[in-house]
């Protein structure tokens, strides 16, 4: 019954943006997925109840870590704790969970799906989407599914030692992430000018510090420079038609 | 032109336009609906090359805190319709006319999650009229509308490139061609710079450095398919046997 529950609210969970706007981001998402665990533990409980109702305020975190949210969840409700108290110790995550998702995301889970699936995919390959679904997929549900798991088992103190664990591993994310940035760049981003054969890989490696080197000026956005990249491209196959 | 063709894209752009934020969230990314779409419009090997490109070029803009980036999946799309149009060539300066639509997602994204606002407020109204199914139906008719949105502009998309495309192509003279690919190409550079800026930790540059090295060396004896992957996991073995700090300080928010 537990195991049901748990992964009826893990499925839900992952539908916890589907009504995603900037002024309530995730709270419906939210209510949503956290309802059947509501109707288990209170089943004369109506949705007009104040404690249904304060589940419906403002709420976003990331997505990847939603799991230890509901897990820390479940266990609060488990042990006779009011929606109040549940929420507070909700809502205390919407920082710390929100920066460090979108930093995992981009240093290290997708660059490492990608290194793992973008090479077979120039190739021509089924293999490299089939990869990249399967190493991301693997991260990511084995964190939603493990870590509800996890905070429910160590209840309101998930948060902490999970931030911990992270901050005991940061130096080693980062590494590896910058790791994989010099893979990537070498294996990919350099080689392979199809378009003029014979360019050296230096003007490649050259190109992704010049641009580097022009966000640090903050001068210039992301638009600014593919504008700046077509004409680049524009000009040199003119002048060598 | 072939109309199934085009309802066979919007069912496949209605369900990947749902996954960009929901589900899986990963099948909707480039190098998945590219070589998906290419599948459908009978351009398979340039949608491996689009998809796989165009991954290089997002891997520094995810959203970030709901702030959206250019549109990848919007992007991937058009793209292959382009390379249907008569890009089979060069299927990177794809890419560089693709990327107009891509701005064009990011605003249908903004304005859905606006108008998301009043669906969520609606729900919340049912919720304390006690009416929980509802609330759950808004809950899902939100996100089946950003797949209907987002299907009938790619299905629009295509039936504007798929007649007029063709014709504008042969307008082009060939070095605008080509120097549209050259910069599709160039595109992954702005890519890697940009998640290279997302680096905080400047003081750890050596590792960059070495990954790169490692792989440049050997780049002529191993294809880069094997080539990654394995360097990688020497770069993962690397770090998880240096010592970890035990006694470190908490983390502030988002310094990671």
């Amino acid at each position: 019954m537990k195991t049901f529950l748990k992964t009826r609210i893990a499925w839900r969970s992952l539908w916890l943006q589907a009504s995603f706007s900037f002024q309530h981001m995730q709270a419906l998402g939210w209510w949503a997925a956290w309802w059947p665990a509501l109707k288990v533990h209170q089943p004369q409980l109506e949705s007009a109840d104040p404690q249904s109702l304060a589940h419906t305020r403002f709420y976003n975190t990331h997505p990847l870590f939603i799991g230890l949210v509901l897990g820390e969840a479940l266990h609060a409700i488990e042990h006779g704790k009011s929606a109040e108290q549940l929420l507070a110790s909700r809502d205390i995550t919407m920082g710390p969970l929100g920066g460090l998702g979108d930093a995992l995301m981009l240093v290290l889970i997708v660059p490492l799906s990608v290194a793992f699936s973008v090479g077979w995919t120039f190739q021509g390959s089924w293999w490299g989407p089939v990869m990249f679904v399967v190493v991301f997929s693997a991260i990511r549900l084995g964190l939603r599914f493990g870590l509800l798991n996890w905070a429910y088992r160590f209840g309101s103190t998930a948060l902490l030692k999970f931030l911990q664990l992270q901050t005991r591993l940061k130096v080693q994310i980062n590494r590896m992430g910058l790791w994989m940035m010099g893979v990537l760049i070498a294996g990919f981003a350099v080689s392979g000018l199809g378009v003029s054969d014979g360019v050296s890989p230096w003007v490649g490696a050259a190109g992704v510090a010049g641009i580097y080197a022009v966000f640090q000026t903050r001068v210039l956005n992301p638009r600014h420079i593919v504008g700046l990249l077509v004409l680049m491209g524009l000009t040199f196959a003119y002048f060598t038609q | 032109m072939n109309v199934w063709m085009i309802l066979g894209l919007m069912g496949l752009t209605f369900v990947l336009a749902i996954d960009q934020f929901n589900l899986t969230e990963v099948v909707y990314q480039p190098l998945v609906a590219g070589p998906l779409a290419g599948l459908i419009l009978g351009e398979v090997e340039a949608g491996f090359v689009v998809g796989a490109a165009y991954q290089l070029v997002t891997l520094g803009s995810l959203p970030i805190g709901g702030a959206q980036p250019p549109n990848a999946l919007m992007g991937t799309l058009v793209s292959l319709l382009w390379v249907k149009a008569g890009l089979q060539a060069s299927p990177l300066a794809a890419l560089i006319l693709a990327y107009p639509w891509a701005m064009a997602g990011q605003a249908a994204v903004k304005y859905l999650f606006e108008r998301n606002n009043q669906t969520v407020n609606r729900a919340v109204e049912a919720i304390a009229h006690n009416q929980p199914e509802r609330a759950l139906r808004l809950h899902a008719w939100a996100v089946i509308r950003l797949g209907l949105v987002f299907g009938s502009l790619v299905g629009g998309s295509a039936l504007v490139i798929l007649s007029a495309g063709p014709w504008l192509l042969a307008m082009l003279p060939p070095w605008v061609i080509s120097g549209l690919a050259l910069g599709g190409e160039m595109l992954r550079w702005l890519g890697v710079a940009t998640l290279l800026t997302m680096m905080r930790d400047k003081k750890a540059i050596l590792w960059i450095g070495v990954g790169f090295g490692l792989t440049w060396m050997f780049a002529s004896w191993l294809a880069p398919q094997w080539l990654v992957p394995l360097v990688t996991l020497v770069g993962a073995v690397l770090v998880i046997s240096q010592r970890s700090n035990p006694d470190a300080p908490l983390a502030q928010d988002e310094d990671l």
